[in-house]
């Protein structure tokens, strides 16, 4: 109703502000690419997760042609003919017998469209016994570049859901903590300290142990949203019921009690949305360390098993520097995360700029 | 008690008595014993329906304290409560709702009284929770809400839609009275609501309070800092100094003939603007009481 009368309440003050930062719109496209590559990645991926090659193991990124004996011809790639040079190193050549154009909505394996209703159709790709690569391959022959999609999948939604479920435990037990204050408020926060004292690392490592391990991919996925949001629900929550403390003291608080409303009307409706302009940016700034955490917890065998693909459980593959010389490629996992990692701390200082004046007329600026 | 009307009969609506608050002080250091500020100490007072009192004392008296037990929006630690002939002060929590429609507030700050985030109807709509069986459509929400925009003398059309930002502080303290009408209450606690005015401001509210009291048969409990901006509103008047009442009369008897010397005092600093001389020379004997001097006039001695 207050669009259509010109009244803006502060939070679409600040949304104005925000879209005026050009840093933090073009960290919100990438990321938007990031997300939409994830959700469309078995129609985007020419290759399912899985499809695995051992003939092309660590094959190099296909060479895309756009010249037939000197004339000018629709992008085509040739096969590869696989060889051993003297130190018995893998070497792939051209084989330009083989010519295999590029093709838009070519016939691949089966899929369910956004899970609705089976496909064949690839975004792209080439026709079957011709394979292309166009990040390279991993070791067993798989194409990085569908993996690339198929693990953002999970590294970028495991520290959405980790960040959202711990946002909402840290501001649901903060507002109670501070709202209600006293012997309650006391506890809670021993409680948080018990959380927060153990490094998050151990801690990390400790509840993964306890997870059964006989655990399918799903349970694995969901135990690691859990765990991650275990331990970051206890900062925010001390620092949201620090909040709470002054703001239960607002007279309209005040008035919301002398009017009868229940005190978890009063919490949700008066206290926690003063608190948001601050946690937002809270939030989007502990994102990163949620997919930090889990490409950790994947990178040393403890979280996504493979097959499934996760940048974290794909950079197991780089950990050795011979790797790493001769097949650069599989690094591509570690620019993604550090890309995501960047646009979230990029959109999250965005954010605080432009909710500044909120937070300094809510006093609470250094909370 | 005190403040009590000449022929006695009269049909008390709210009844303070030895009401204490004793805010305990953060300290540091060695010393081990807790201090108190004694915000309240044993005040009782009435309220008669219909007749309005007026709380007078210096910032930081305990008025607002006062006041914010006499709703059982904060705990006292000692004392009675008794409104309309019962005590509320024994009442578990989720009983109040039935008192708190009788009772409501118009705070200190009209900054910091209404949520930034809600718009005016929003505000109201909310206050209506309680009654929401009287209006229970959205049409007889909107008339109400008309009604009570009318009644505290807002008239912009689109009021209803703004933000408390978009107003000036007379105008959100008219919102909050608004607010604190939506229950119809029979007492109202106007919390220093003129006092971050301007004189002229002042006067229209006072005028406005006056005018409301006829039209919703209100009783008013009127806080103040100054003697001055509630001799037109009040029947009586009770001065109150470092958490006690020091002295209780008519309105009048108070402007004609003040007897405790911080009664003189504030007077003194109300109408002739002159300094106070200090007020922290004002000796008060723990045991002091408030001895009642005829006509309904009662000072601290002893
Ligand atoms: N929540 C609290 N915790 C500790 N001390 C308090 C608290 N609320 C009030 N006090 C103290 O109690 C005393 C009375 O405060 P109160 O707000 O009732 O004063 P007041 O008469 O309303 O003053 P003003 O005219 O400035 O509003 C003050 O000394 C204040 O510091
Ligand atoms: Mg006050």
């Amino acid at each position: 109703m207050n669009k259509q009368s010109g009244h803006l309440s502060e939070f679409q003050i600040a949304f104005r502000h925000f879209r005026r930062n050009r840093l933090a719109w073009t960290g919100v496209m990438i990321l938007s690419l990031l997300y939409g590559g994830a959700v469309l990645a078995d129609f985007l991926s020419p290759y399912s997760f899985k499809d695995e090659n051992r003939n092309y193991s660590y094959a190099p990124p296909t060479s895309i042609h756009f010249f037939d004996n000197g004339r000018l011809a629709w992008p085509y790639v040739n096969g590869m003919k696989l060889s051993f040079d003297e130190y018995n190193k893998r070497v792939y050549q051209r084989d330009p017998a083989k010519h295999y154009p590029l093709q838009f909505l070519v016939k691949g394996e089966e899929y369910r469209f956004l899970g609705l209703f089976p496909c064949r159709r690839h975004f792209f790709g080439v026709e079957a016994p011709g394979r292309w690569y166009l990040l390279g391959a991993d070791a067993r022959g798989r194409d990085m570049f569908s993996r690339l999609l198929y693990g953002g999948r999970v590294s970028l939604t495991i520290g959405l859901m980790g960040a959202v479920i711990a946002f909402s435990l840290g501001l649901i037990i903060g507002g109670i903590s501070g709202y209600y204050g006293g012997r309650l408020d006391n506890f809670l926060m021993r409680l948080c300290e018990m959380f927060m004292m153990v490094p998050g690392f151990y801690l990390l490592l400790a509840l993964r142990a306890a997870v059964p391990d006989n655990f399918n991919s799903v349970q694995v996925y969901f135990s690691i949203v859990i765990i991650l949001s275990f331990i970051g629900w206890a900062g925010l929550a001390r620092i949201v019921r620090g909040m709470c403390l002054s703001l239960r003291e607002r007279e309209y608080v005040l008035a919301a009690k002398s009017l009868g409303l229940s005190d978890i009307r009063i919490i949700l409706r008066h206290i926690l949305p003063h608190t948001l302009s601050y946690s937002i940016f809270a939030v989007m700034l502990s994102i990163p360390g949620y997919i930090l955490g889990e490409s950790a917890l994947s990178l040393i065998g403890l979280g996504i098993q493979d097959p499934y693909a996760s940048w974290g459980n794909m950079l197991s593959d780089a950990m050795s520097i011979v790797r790493i010389k001769f097949a650069p490629w599989i690094l591509s996992p570690a620019f993604l995360i550090f890309l995501t990692v960047v646009c979230f701390n990029v959109i999250g200082d965005a954010l605080r700029d432009c909710l500044d004046p909120m937070l300094k007329a809510e006093g609470h600026r250094d909370g | 008690m005190p403040v009590e009307g000449g022929d006695g009969g009269v049909d008390v609506l709210l009844e303070l008595k030895n009401i204490k608050k004793f805010f305990p002080i953060k300290h540091g250091g060695t010393d081990k014993r807790q201090r108190f500020v004694r915000a309240v100490d044993d005040v009782s007072l009435d309220i008669a329906s219909g007749e309005n009192l007026s709380l007078v004392g210096e910032s930081g008296c305990g008025k607002t304290t006062l006041g914010r037990i006499a709703l059982r929006l904060i705990p006292a630690d000692g004392g009675s409560i008794v409104f309309n002939g019962e005590d509320i002060s024994r009442i578990p929590n989720r009983y109040l709702k039935e008192y708190r429609k009788n009772m409501q507030m118009v705070f200190q700050d009209p900054y910091s009284s209404l949520d930034p985030r809600f718009t005016v109807r929003h505000i109201l709509r909310e206050a209506m929770t309680l009654t929401m069986n009287a209006y229970p459509t959205e049409d007889a929400q909107r008339d109400r809400m008309a009604e009570l925009l009318e009644a505290v003398g807002l008239r912009q059309p689109d009021i209803l839609s703004r933000y408390p930002h978009e107003f000036s502080g007379g105008e959100r303290q008219r919102i909050a009275i608004a607010r604190a009408l939506v229950l119809n209450p029979r007492l109202l606690i106007l919390d220093e609501a003129v006092s971050s005015l301007d004189v002229i401001i002042q006067q229209q509210l006072i005028n406005l309070l006056a005018d409301l009291q006829q039209r919703y048969h209100l009783t008013y409990f009127f806080i103040s800092h100054n003697l001055r901006v509630v001799k037109k509103i009040s029947r009586k008047i009770a001065v109150m100094y470092q958490g006690k009442i020091v002295e209780a009369a008519p309105a009048e008897e108070i402007f004609r003939n003040p007897l405790h010397p911080y009664t003189k005092e504030l007077l003194a600093a109300a109408i002739d603007y002159k300094a106070i001389p200090h007020g922290r020379g004002i000796q008060m004997a723990p045991k002091a009481r408030l001895v009642d001097q005829g006509q309904g006039h009662f000072v601290l001695e002893g």
